[in-house]
């Protein structure tokens, strides 16, 4: 019947978290989630945010907020790609308020980079550097897309941009890096 | 002398995003060419280590701080929803969700411009007032001044089956009668309801279609009975019909399904889906808390009820998830619907549904479930293929896509142009995707009739067909050229833009000349978007960017002066005809001091917004754009407010408060702004211009371009740059 399809499309499946002790604020429900997703969380805004401090302020935001967010949660996708997206739009609103033209934290950055593959043309420490140097509005499609594995119709939800500006941006945050890098042949 | 590909195709090359002769004459490029592959070589291990950066944990204690400032009461409100697309983001290439974008917008709101204004105290009767399907219902239509004069008018009716989905995906308009004057100056026609008909609703317009009275854009309406009292399916097709475009009455619709029939568990569900939905999906605790005690009852009393119908466990099981939010309780209901009703549209919907959780990360599995299920219960769910072509689509994979497609198309129509969009994308189903696009073409004038609103004059109409066949013209002019086509391709993309003002389609063609090296052209292009007031910043600079490897910075100042000018032209030549504001409504402003429409306009443009608390999902949305426009025209050349027909309360202000927004609400206190402005459809957007008049109805962004376009055409104006003729 139709009708069941429309309605299906704003309601929700089951989960296996304790998704009601958490829309409660239960704690250890809390604690939980944050096991599950803490890292997640910290990753994704680290990327976006491009310092620890700022990182930790997104992560206590996500969490602190999580029970009351829970309340709406409808199981379109996976629990974890939720809360994930969370935790992009998060890091985005907190971007553009504190409009963040941030110098690249670099010093921060190389001690936690891995080393570059031998015959690589790309030497990771340069391209973490590279990285921290991008526009916000380039990072953020680059992070996305190339480290997260969103699409490009799902960066132009998060973003507000078309599909088009998405592919546009991450063409020019490569073409960025490639300069920064100094591989142009 | 070798000449190397662009960055740009590399980088499209590195995607697998070029088409087939393209990507054929860079790879043989590339096998011949060092330089180039370890370019490629270079985009593709940045690619690769992209996972690899920044892999940092959080600090060991970052727990322990989170739940102590809970403890303490500290929370924080997080952004749940995703910022709406800009119409333009980009200028290279046609955008697949901005043009969908445009094309829904097109079908939900009136985004055009208004035609005659109120129509004041006509009323339509039917008899007899209860009637049954199939029954001959004589209309008597006491006409306003609108259409008073007229000797014959038109009654349009959109008339529904007991299974039509909500908007108008299923449904379709028709001419339900003709009426004629008697003497006294009534209107009589009469029509037989259709046996399949549950619910209908009409509108009365006058035989070119020009003047219509949509009984104040809230439409009249005939219910079908059961004896005496609304039959269960006219109810439950008052409420598909009700969907997003007036949430109030939709739950006292809801409130009366209940009353009349406590019985049909769907009912209730379709209460505690409005009531879930009407807040804007805040959902306070406190209705939360009673849905979900609602739903407890029911599970209660009906748990060991073995006479329920199909319809009514599959309603169970909804009201478990959705309004119980109990796992056990929708484990208990998911395991009756598998044994009472296992073929049930809902069971199969919820196996598809739940591919997703089984595969959530390898799509070729899930399209193979999909394929048994498809097979195991049928080709009747249209849920199931939808499934399938988007799993198949997001593989990239065209035998599959290609397999699903008409399984889509048979039952989700409405689907054709995503499909086509999607289709012209690929080599292998370029020309299967632009026959799509012009059978889109051909059917906007076969289906002129049916596809035509209640709401809608024929001359609203076919400006919006205008916008979406030049949307079509765009696509498919684009994918001539990919196609390499170029003479077809660039004839087409001219039809796309010799009218009308649409970014999309500008940001295509400028794409395509600039790929065909009609630099000029795409600079044009490029200036009108650049103008947009809708084109966020970073498309302007990218836009100006590209513009100024062409022309120098003095040209391209000029080409825009040109574009703003253009911009209001077009514009402004499909928002007419306007309307002259009939009276000047009073509102008051929160402290209930009383000021007036045209006071506040002061000679300014302005855009007034419809809002009230009950305005469902977009609801909150509304007061959001509001709060970022308000500086835009910084009060001085135009101003944005919004109208709100709830009276100031304690409980309004918590709310403006709590959502953090900065917005003066003004209250319609004598209903003087509804009745002037057909207001029922909330939230809605209107423009006044600075003499008062009505130039536009319809949605937030276009509603912010006729704005921009008032105000540019009275800067030409003021500085002598063109003359303009006197507006009707």
């Amino acid at each position: 019947m139709e009708g069941e399809k429309w309605r299906a499309m704003t309601e929700n499946d089951g989960v296996e978290l304790p998704l009601d002790l958490a829309r409660s604020g239960d704690p250890a429900a809390i604690t939980d989630f944050y096991q599950r997703f803490g890292d997640t969380v910290y990753r994704v805004a680290l990327r976006l945010m491009g310092s620890s401090a700022d990182a930790e302020d997104v992560v206590q935001d996500v969490f602190l907020g999580l029970p009351e967010a829970l309340k709406t949660y409808a199981a379109k996708g996976s629990l974890e790609g939720w809360i994930k997206r969370v935790a992009v739009r998060t890091a985005l609103m907190k971007l553009r308020k504190q409009r963040l033209r941030r110098e690249s934290s670099l010093d921060e950055m190389v001690g936690i980079v891995g080393s570059t593959p031998p015959g690589s043309p790309v030497d990771r420490v340069a391209l973490e550097r590279a990285f921290q140097k991008l526009p916000l509005q380039l990072r953020s499609v680059f992070v996305l897309k190339e480290v997260e594995g969103y699409k490009h119709a799902e960066i132009g939800e998060i973003l507000g941009i078309s599909v088009t500006a998405s592919k546009i941006q991450l063409f020019r945050a490569r073409k960025r890096l490639r300069q920064d890098l100094e591989v142009l042949p | 002398m070798m000449f190397h590909p662009r960055f740009s195709q590399l980088n499209r090359f590195s995607d697998g995003d070029l088409s087939g002769g393209a990507r054929a004459r860079v790879a043989g490029h590339l096998a011949a060419c060092t330089r180039c592959r370890r370019v490629v070589q270079s985009i593709r291990e940045i690619s690769a280590q992209g996972p690899q950066l920044m892999l940092e944990q959080p600090a060991p204690d970052l727990l322990d701080r989170i739940l102590e400032r809970r403890a303490r009461g500290d929370r924080v409100i997080l952004p749940l929803a995703d910022p709406q697309p800009k119409s333009v983001a980009g200028w290279q290439v046609v955008s697949v969700a901005a043009a969908l974008l445009v094309i829904g917008i097109a079908v939900c709101f009136l985004v055009l411009p208004m035609q005659p204004l109120r129509a004041d105290h006509s009323e339509l009767l039917f008899t007899p007032e209860k009637p049954e399907p199939g029954a001959v219902i004589q209309v008597e239509y006491r006409p306003s001044g609108l259409l008073a004069g007229e000797e014959r008018l038109v009654l349009r009716a959109r008339f529904r089956r007991p299974n039509d989905s909500p908007y108008r995906w299923t449904t379709h308009q028709v001419t339900a009668a003709e009426l004629e004057r008697d003497r006294d100056g009534t209107f009589h026609g009469s029509f037989q309801l259709p046996d399949s008909t549950v619910y209908a609703v009409f509108a009365v317009e006058d035989a070119d279609g020009e003047r219509l009275d949509s009984n104040g854009e809230a439409l009249w309406e005939l219910l079908t009975f059961e004896g005496e009292k609304q039959s269960y399916q006219s109810l439950f097709q008052r409420y598909a019909e009700l969907m997003g475009r007036n949430w109030t009455e939709g739950v006292r619709n809801a409130e009366v399904m209940t009353e009349l029939y406590p019985e049909r568990i769907e009912s209730w569900y379709a209460l505690s889906a409005f009531q879930r939905w009407v807040p804007g999906g805040r959902g306070p605790d406190s209705v939360l808390a009673v849905i979900a005690a609602r739903a407890d009852s029911l599970n209660r009393r009906f748990a060991t009820d073995f006479s329920l119908s199909e319809d009514d466990v599959a309603s169970m099981y909804w009201i478990a998830l959705s309004d119980a939010r109990d796992s056990a309780m929708a484990s208990f209901w998911w395991t009756r619907l598998s044994r009472e009703a296992p073929r049930h549209p809902t069971r199969v919907q919820h196996l598809a549904r739940r591919t997703r959780d089984e595969f959530p990360d390898d799509l070729s599995a899930r399209l193979v479930r999909l394929e048994e299920i498809w097979d195991e219960y049928g080709d009747a769910h249209a849920y199931v293929a939808a499934a399938a072509y988007y799993a198949a689509s997001q593989l990239e994979d065209v035998q599959a896509m290609s397999l699903w497609r008409p399984r889509v198309e048979a039952m989700e129509p409405w689907g054709l142009w995503g499909m086509a969009e999607d289709f012209v994308l690929y080599p292998e189903l370029r020309e299967a995707g632009m026959n799509r696009v012009r059978e889109l073409i051909s059917r906007l004038d076969a289906e002129r009739g049916r596809d035509r609103t209640l709401r809608e004059t024929v001359s609203l109409q076919r400006v919006r067909h205008d916008r979406t066949r030049r949307l079509y013209f765009a696509t498919l002019g684009k994918a001539l050229i990919d196609a390499g086509d170029f003479e077809a391709g660039i004839d087409t993309l001219e039809l796309a833009v010799t009218a009308g003002w649409d970014p999309a389609v500008f940001s295509t063609v400028a794409d395509a000349k600039l790929e065909l090296g009609d630099r000029t052209g795409a600079v044009q292009m490029l200036s009108w978007l650049a103008v947009d007031p809708t084109t966020d910043s970073s498309a302007v600079a990218q836009a100006s960017e590209a513009a100024l490897a062409v022309v120098d910075s003095a040209r391209w100042e000029t080409l825009k002066a040109e574009g703003r000018t253009e911009m209001w032209r077009r514009l402004l030549a499909e928002a007419a005809p306007f309307a002259s504001f009939p009276d000047d409504p009073v509102i008051g402003d929160s402290d209930g001091a009383r000021t007036s429409l045209r006071e506040i306009a002061n000679g300014r443009a302005v855009l007034v917004v419809l809002w009230n608390q009950m305005s469902g999902p977009r609801g909150e949305q509304a007061l959001h754009q509001v709060d970022s426009t308000r500086n835009r025209w910084q009060g001085e050349r135009a101003e944005v407010i919004v109208v709100t027909n709830e009276p100031p309360s304690d409980e309004l202000r918590v709310f403006v408060e709590s959502e953090g927004l900065d917005v003066v609400l003004y209250y319609d206190v004598a209903g003087e702004v509804k009745e002037n402005l057909n207001w029922w459809v909330v939230p809605s957007y209107v423009v006044i211009d600075g003499e008062f008049r009505l130039w536009y109805k319809g949605d937030f962004e276009s509603s912010v371009r006729v704005v921009e376009a008032l105000l540019a055409r009275e800067h030409d104006i003021e500085s002598g740059n063109v003359l303009v003729a006197p507006q009707q």
